[in-house]
């Protein structure tokens, strides 16, 4: 049990809004990062994370949390409600995206700051080409042909650079030993698969 | 087989819903074909899962000052507005009690239990000079001789002295004012022999004695006026714009929205941009200023004198209403789950010392309101 989940948890439940302060500090950015996994929309993921905290204010539900469990209650609604929000969007996205997610990404575990920064550094890095590629596909949704036009390159070198992209990404994982976490979880879920 | 670079291309574009159908397919045969490659995929997807977490998490600028706007609009600015004015108040009074105690300070601060008002007023005197005035009894005396007693009982009372008649042109108008807190209550007897009731969150300013053609007073807050009777002066509660005029008599009157006068026996008069209304015993003026004019109501007088007798009687009134009472006494906070709740009607009894709660539970047994106490605040939600 975290010490900061067990100040939040007491302050909340004497409705200090101080304790809304440290949710809104620790979870905020981790929670609109998570309803975005689902919804493919960070300003979406804003809002829905935003109402959530609301009602959890408004509604008491504070009075129930348990530090134990407070940050697999706040990852697990999120989800619920980013995907009741997609729903209402578009009923087809769920079916024929998020079932790929339902892998060992679920374990949020390691969803941390830490792990954004060192991502956000990651990205920084690349070349200023390959960033705006990555803008365009996972920040304003646009397909690879709208891309490939407005930046004046074939789709084919779209991909490519992203894959590379992805290939940096995955060595600096390798070289962080963070790929042990991703093999304990594989392992995990190997054996639960058979 | 594929190279490694042509497989991520590969999975990119299907992951990415870029694929073709022949795309797609070639990627679901690869799977199929053994555990080493799905776990590939899985790594694969675990990576371009992350750079879109970073890309996102570079998106996201949180901003507490803003969401907190956002909550105060949704929750409604009265809630908010409550609880700055309550943190004042328990600031203040927390710190009066150090200070005189002084002996056992841990156990003030612990203290979080709802407690009904009591006496205690603050006295300022013509000089400027502040009094408080609690449960203790000390003589005061006023530049023109006019002796002021506090009692123990929570009243304070002018007795004029004849003896500085010459100066009495100099001094008349001197004023004293008698500030009552929120959770405060406290009487007055004024130098005519007029006894007033000041409730919780109340102003008057009065001169120490009466000179001239008219005794006039001015209110904000509640108070209820036992005038003495003297026809050829009359006494006048001033209140911002309007004032009520007595003729002897015995009225509550009300400022905490517009101004609600409710007369009791005798008569008086409202007056108000030139209007003048009377009112008879049993009826209720009402002065709003979001309406023209005053309006004149017949009711029953002991739901609104109650208060100086030391009882809440509420009759058929607004749950917004009766809280925003019990608030003024007992130093809530409150808070409504949504807002419809203000205008449920309820009706019940209380001794003004007597646990709020008692209230609260009677309340829950007739509507579908429920009350969740915390310390000083109440949470109210629907059933």
């Amino acid at each position: 049990m975290r010490a900061i989940d067990q100040e939040i948890c007491a302050l909340l439940k004497v409705r200090k809004i101080g304790g809304m302060e440290l949710l809104f500090k620790e979870y905020y950015k981790p929670l609109v990062v998570w309803g975005a996994t689902f919804l493919h929309d960070t300003q979406r993921a804003e809002d829905v994370v935003q109402d959530f905290f609301v009602k959890l204010w408004e509604k008491s539900l504070a009075d129930n949390l348990l530090p134990d469990t407070l940050k697999s209650y706040l990852f697990t609604s999120v989800r619920n409600l980013s995907l009741n929000q997609l729903d209402k969007i578009d009923p087809l996205a769920r079916a024929c995206d998020v079932a790929r997610y339902e892998s060992p990404w679920e374990e949020y575990d390691s969803f941390e700051d830490e792990v954004f920064r060192r991502i956000e550094a990651e990205i920084e890095k690349l070349p200023p080409r390959t960033q705006e590629i990555i803008r365009c596909v996972y920040l304003k949704g646009m397909k690879y042909k709208e891309v490939a036009e407005e930046l004046g390159i074939s789709v084919a070198t779209v991909n490519s650079l992203l894959v590379k992209a992805l290939k940096t990404l995955r060595q600096q994982a390798e070289n962080k030993d963070e790929i042990a976490v991703y093999l304990f979880f594989l392992e995990k879920s190997l054996l639960s698969s058979q | 087989m594929m190279g490694q670079n042509e497989i991520d291309n590969k999975l990119l574009l299907y992951l990415l819903d870029e694929a073709d159908d022949t795309g797609r397919k070639e990627v679901e045969v690869w799977l199929e074909e053994n555990e080493h490659n799905r776990a590939y995929f899985r790594e694969f997807q675990r990576v371009h899962l992350e750079l879109r977490w970073g890309v996102y998490a570079r998106e996201v600028q949180p901003d507490f000052n803003s969401f907190r706007r956002k909550l105060k609009k949704r929750l409604g600015m009265r809630i908010w507005y409550s609880v700055a004015a309550v943190l004042v108040l328990a600031l203040s009074v927390g710190g009066a009690l150090l200070w005189h105690t002084g002996e056992q300070p841990v156990q003030v601060a612990l203290e979080q239990t709802i407690q009904p008002g009591k006496p205690q007023a603050v006295l300022v005197l013509s000089s400027g000079e502040k009094v408080e005035m609690g449960e203790i009894a000390r003589q005061l005396e006023e530049q023109d001789g006019t002796s002021v007693r506090v009692s123990e009982a929570g009243s304070v009372s002018y007795q004029s002295t004849q003896e500085k008649e010459g100066t009495e042109k100099d001094l008349g108008k001197m004023m004293n004012r008698l500030l009552v807190p929120r959770g405060g209550e406290f009487n007055l007897t004024l130098s005519d022999g007029t006894r007033v009731w000041l409730n919780a969150e109340t102003e008057l300013l009065y001169p120490v004695r009466f000179n001239g053609k008219q005794r006039v007073v001015y209110l904000k807050g509640e108070a209820y006026f036992d005038v003495a009777k003297n026809e050829e002066i009359p006494f006048i509660v001033q209140v911002e714009d309007v004032s009520v005029k007595v003729y002897g008599t015995e009225f509550n009157v009300n400022t905490y929205e517009g101004v609600e006068t409710v007369l009791v026996t005798g008569a008086v008069g409202m007056k108000q941009g030139g209007k003048e209304v009377l009112l008879k015993p049993n009826q209720k003026g009402i002065f709003d200023k979001s309406k023209d004019g005053i309006r004149v109501e017949d009711v029953d007088v002991l739901p609104y004198v109650a208060w100086k007798d030391g009882d809440f009687i509420f009759r058929n009134e607004s749950l917004g209403s009766i809280m925003d009472k019990l608030s003024r006494w007992y130093g809530l906070e409150v808070f409504y789950q949504n807002g419809e709740l203000c205008d449920v009607h309820l009706s019940g009894n209380l001794k003004r010392y007597k646990d709020v709660q008692e209230l609260f539970r009677s309340f829950e047994k007739i509507s579908d309101a429920r009350f969740n106490v915390k310390g000083n605040t109440v949470f109210i939600s629907k059933l």
